[in-house]
């Protein structure tokens, strides 16, 4: 599991316990028509749900799970009951995440989380719908009333798209299937005709949308998927990286990593266009070291060849 | 008051100028804000100024944008740069 879907997971995990927990044994098919799940992540996501719990980790300090005849039941443990002495930070920190469980998709807005936080709310003297302030992301004026629109209408999009991971401005045509946010930025996944497939667009990098007057067939229905999904064909490389450099592990899909001596980590990631990799490495420096690329690859020398074009721009 | 990367330092800032391609322009002034820039070139590159106290990510931030972003001044952010591609470069 990488770290942004480990990320989704948690979220998901998240609204979904007290959804479960407040009603009594509901089928796994409600659990998953509800969270947009297949039965397999379910089942996944229920094995974490079942390690839910405070050391010592005895039964009664674990959230109890049980399975039968196709329903699922959800107990809390007994830490649960006992009384939380929030600090107001800790108090207005929870109303913000609480909140942001509510909008995710298959939370109850009235049910037993939005209760509790109204009731902290109260507590605290705020208004949660006014106190705080989520932003998804920039985009420029229009262009994601449009995409929402040319989605809602199942209308084709043309779309001036700046692809940042190849370097490179496009003109495409795209049947736009759903806007959503991630990790604070707007994202639009269709088919784009110039790619021939599905392909996954940041909103921020649209300059320009224009509804079409053509039409597309309803896309199939299926769960939201990670924001990079690597083709299998894609080159992967290993690199090495320094303690100070760690932090990529987490910001992108990591396929393998290994802790190292000195509290450095070798990862493999896939790379889908040069141009992405050569900024990660011109960015890192000294702190990364490319270990493994394909055979015949230029990824190797990628960022010492990106170094060199960028000290010629300075008259190096 | 929304600060970026390059801002979470310590000290004074220091005004840096970055000549930015016109290709990629748009995008950074999207991201950056139309009060950042301070020329506007005729074919779409722009001048923008920034504040930085933090010079590790004023430079991660510069080089995202390859070869189509140039540091102009001060000479010491500007220097910073050629330093630490040469050593990634040799």
């Amino acid at each position: 599991v990488t770290r942004p879907a480990a990320s989704h997971r948690l979220q998901r995990v998240l609204a979904m316990v007290p959804w479960i927990a407040a009603h009594d044994g509901p089928t796994l098919d409600e659990v998953c028509a509800r969270f947009d799940l297949t039965r397999a992540q379910l089942a996944a996501d229920l094995e974490v749900i079942f390690v839910i719990g405070l050391p010592p980790y005895t039964p009664d300090e674990l959230v109890d799970v049980v399975i039968e005849d196709d329903r699922v039941w959800i107990r809390y443990a007994e830490f649960f009951a006992r009384p939380l002495r929030l600090t107001p930070e800790q108090g207005l920190a929870l109303i913000a995440a609480g909140s942001t469980m509510l909008a995710l998709a298959g939370a109850e807005p009235d049910g037993p989380l939005a209760r509790g936080l109204a009731k902290l709310a109260d507590v605290l003297g705020v208004d949660p719908s006014q106190s705080i302030e989520v932003s998804l992301g920039e985009t420029r004026p229009g262009i994601l009333e449009t995409l929402q629109r040319a989605v809602r209408d199942r209308r084709q999009v043309r779309l001036h798209y700046y692809a940042y991971g190849r370097d490179e401005h496009t003109e495409r045509t795209v049947d736009p299937y759903r806007v959503h946010a991630d990790e604070g930025a707007w994202y639009l996944l269709g088919h784009c005709h110039l790619a021939g497939g599905e392909r996954l667009f940041r909103v921020d990098r649209i300059s320009t949308a224009t509804l079409l007057e053509d039409t597309f067939a309803a896309p199939p229905e299926r769960p939201a998927g990670d924001v990079f999904n690597p083709a299998p064909d894609d080159p992967r490389v290993v690199l090495e990286l320094e303690p100070g450099a760690a932090w990529v592990a987490d910001q992108y899909p990591t396929e393998a990593r290994q802790e190292l001596l000195g509290g450095g980590l070798r990862v493999t990631l896939a790379v889908a266009a040069e141009p992405w990799l050569e900024r990660l490495l011109v960015r890192l420096g000294n702190d990364v070291r490319v270990v493994d690329a394909p055979a015949g690859s230029a990824l190797a020398g990628a960022g010492e060849r990106a170094a060199r074009r960028i000290l010629a721009r300075y008259g190096v | 008051m929304r600060l970026e990367p390059w801002q979470l330092g310590e000290g004074e800032p220091i005004t840096a100028r970055v000549r930015i391609d016109g290709p990629q322009a748009s995008w950074a002034v999207h991201h950056l804000g139309q009060s950042a820039v301070v020329e506007l070139g005729a074919g779409g590159e722009v001048v923008v100024e920034l504040p930085v106290t933090n010079i590790s990510a004023f430079r991660s931030f510069v080089l995202s944008f390859l070869e189509h972003a140039e540091v102009l001044s001060p000479a010491d952010l500007r220097d910073d740069i050629i330093t630490w591609l040469r050593e990634i470069a040799s």
